[in-house]
């Protein structure tokens, strides 16, 4: 291990880069392109002050590597380890609102600066996260877009418009339990009625309607009393787990429906419902009379040729 | 790795960050819970042990679960809370810039309350809606005011006052101390903030205790004296609302600290607008999404 290399051994920047696409020596000049503060801040600050030993040495690998291995390397480990903390609580307040924690969020209030250290910090962060809670922080899916309606997204949107969510990691048997008698029954009921819902779209084909979804809860006889279901469908959306979106005029004429609006599982609810717990759902609402075939005829009913 | 740290932790964790605030017997209750989730009978640690473990993991990201006491009657209460002094931070995730800005000027005049009342009244507290930069309508500050005392950040008395909540006490302990040190008092027992309780008649004397550290001290004391002065303790002597200490000649300590504190509302009122900017962006985001 070269001494260079030692050093970052900490920091762990070039194992941790996810983000394929652009080599070492044009990770700076993006970098340039996506925001101009951390640059010029770099520009202010002396280059490289830890190592002194081997410093024209090093002057020279700079002149080589990238404003970004720059700005990393400028990170102490404290500073690292501060930022890390602050990601865990802020991944941490995010879930309590269930909002998703968003790149672009992390880098303006934590890293500010250092915004192309954000692999190694979240993959720190997740470290923290597993080992002391038991979740994981994962990224969102995103949603799927009609390819007819939205301009392409370019590549630098696409990396700002990343977001996570915790995960739980514990063992699907810990996970079921309730340490907690909610005293109000509330939030049980809220998830019962997501569960319904998301139980709804899967056997649709994936993808429901709002007339559709509507008349099931006429027949289930959910109108606006207890739960005011237009708002907590708001909510849902809000929270990531449901996708609401426009019929196109194209799909619409396709499926000869006038639905002006249609929702499908959001990003949150792909990653904390699995395909297997709603069937689980499902079977226990038939009970005894559930036909040994039920799973395949969700499967059908769900219908393979709308990919997730 | 010899460490005792297991999924049981986790499990207690995950229910403390959803349920924030809880009483001893309920922690107690989880704690069980999770030890026997996963089929461990005894537990290997006693729930001192358990939460020291837990501790000493949070500590690594500035966080604890810590204990206190209820002040209005001595229930012992814990915690997850922030230890780094973001708690304000934290908030902004619960309320947006506006709410947030109602209720620290709600702190300020809690905590800057004449004869250490350290409560506002009703008619007070709507008032002050009407005086905050993005003012809110007096509606909407009944709704807000509703949702504080529902969230339990605040506790709203038969007397139709607000006082700080213990969650509150708690979770804004390092904001409280930082911004309002000339103003917070603590209980000479414990040495927590007290901001319910009784002090000693002297007024010059600075003894001042929760009813429950009263209780428990008096229950062991030959006399009930001051411990600090020894004039005799009158437990009707309150900190807290509707108190005697104005009757009584007692300061209007805050005058000279109100002028500090709206020097440093002055930088806060700048701050808050630029919160209210992301915030607002922040919702236009989640609307798209
Ligand atoms: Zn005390
Ligand atoms: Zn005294």
């Amino acid at each position: 291990m070269s001494s260079r290399s030692r050093r970052n051994r900490n920091i762990n920047y070039d194992s941790e880069e996810e983000e394929a696409g652009p080599s070492k020596r044009t990770r700076g000049r993006q970098n340039n392109t996506e925001t101009s503060r951390p640059v010029k801040r770099s520009r202010r600050e002396p280059v490289e002050s830890s190592d002194s030993s081997d410093s024209s040495q090093e002057e020279l690998n700079i002149q080589s590597s990238s404003l970004a291995d720059k700005t990393v390397k400028k990170m102490s480990t404290e500073e690292l380890d501060r930022k890390v903390k602050e990601v865990v609580r802020l991944a941490l307040a995010c879930e309590l609102r269930k909002v998703p924690l968003r790149r672009e969020e992390v880098v303006r209030k934590v890293l500010a600066d250092h915004s192309r250290a954000f692999p190694v910090v979240l993959s720190k962060a997740r470290e923290k996260l597993s080992d002391i809670f038991g979740m994981d922080l994962v990224e969102m899916p995103t949603k799927e877009k009609p390819t007819s309606a939205r301009r392409r997204v370019t590549k630098k949107e696409n990396a700002s418009a990343k977001s996570f969510m915790l995960r739980n990691t514990l063992p699907k048997k810990l996970r079921e339990v309730n340490l907690i008698n909610w005293d109000k029954n509330q939030e049980l009921e809220k998830m019962g009625l997501l569960t319904v819902i998301l139980s709804l779209i899967h056997v649709n084909g994936r993808i429901l309607s709002d007339d559709q979804l509507n008349h099931y809860f006429r027949r289930l006889r959910l109108g606006d009393e207890p739960l005011n279901t237009t708002k907590l469908i708001a909510t849902f959306i809000k929270q990531g787990y449901l996708n609401k979106q426009k019929v196109t005029a194209i799909e619409n004429s396709r499926t000869s429906e006038k639905d002006p609006v249609e929702y499908r599982w959001g990003p949150r609810a792909k990653i904390e419902f699995s395909e297997s717990s709603i069937c689980d759902f499902i079977k226990g609402v038939y009970g005894d009379d559930a036909l040994p075939d039920l799973p395949k005829q969700i499967e059908r009913a769900s219908g393979l040729e709308f990919k997730m | 790795m010899t460490s005792s740290y297991a999924n049981a932790h986790r499990l207690f964790l995950q229910a403390s960050m959803s349920e924030r605030f809880f009483t001893e017997t309920k922690a107690i209750e989880m704690y069980k819970k999770a030890y026997l989730a996963n089929n461990v009978r005894r537990p290997t640690e006693t729930f001192q042990e358990f939460i020291a473990s837990i501790n000493q993991k949070l500590n690594t990201i500035d966080m604890e679960i810590r204990k206190s006491h209820d002040e209005t009657d001595g229930t012992p209460v814990w915690a997850l809370v922030n230890t780094n002094g973001d708690e304000i931070s934290k908030l902004v995730t619960e309320y947006t810039a506006v709410e947030i800005s109602y209720f620290k000027h709600l702190i300020e005049l809690i905590v800057t309350a004449d004869y250490e009342e350290f409560s506002v009244s009703s008619i007070t507290a709507l008032r002050e809606a009407s005086k905050l930069k993005t003012s809110i309508t007096k509606s909407a500050a009944e709704s807000l005011l509703q949702k504080f005392v529902e969230d339990k950040w605040l506790i709203l008395s038969k007397n139709g006052k607000y006082s700080l909540s213990q969650r509150a006490i708690l979770e804004l302990q390092v904001y409280l101390k930082e911004t309002y040190e000339d103003n917070l008092i603590e209980c000479t027992l414990c040495y927590d903030i007290i901001t319910k309780g009784q002090r000693c008649d002297v007024q010059q004397c600075k003894s001042r205790f929760h009813h429950h550290c009263s209780r428990n001290y008096f229950a062991s004391q030959t006399e009930k004296v001051c411990p600090s002065c020894k004039i005799a303790w009158k437990e009707s002597n309150v900190i807290g609302e509707d108190n005697n200490n104005k009757s009584k000649g007692g300061s209007s300590r805050r005058k000279n600290k109100r002028a500090t504190a709206v020097t440093r509302e002055g930088d806060e009122e700048e701050e808050e607008e630029e919160e209210i900017e992301e915030v607002v962006a922040e919702e236009e985001d989640e609307r798209d999404y």
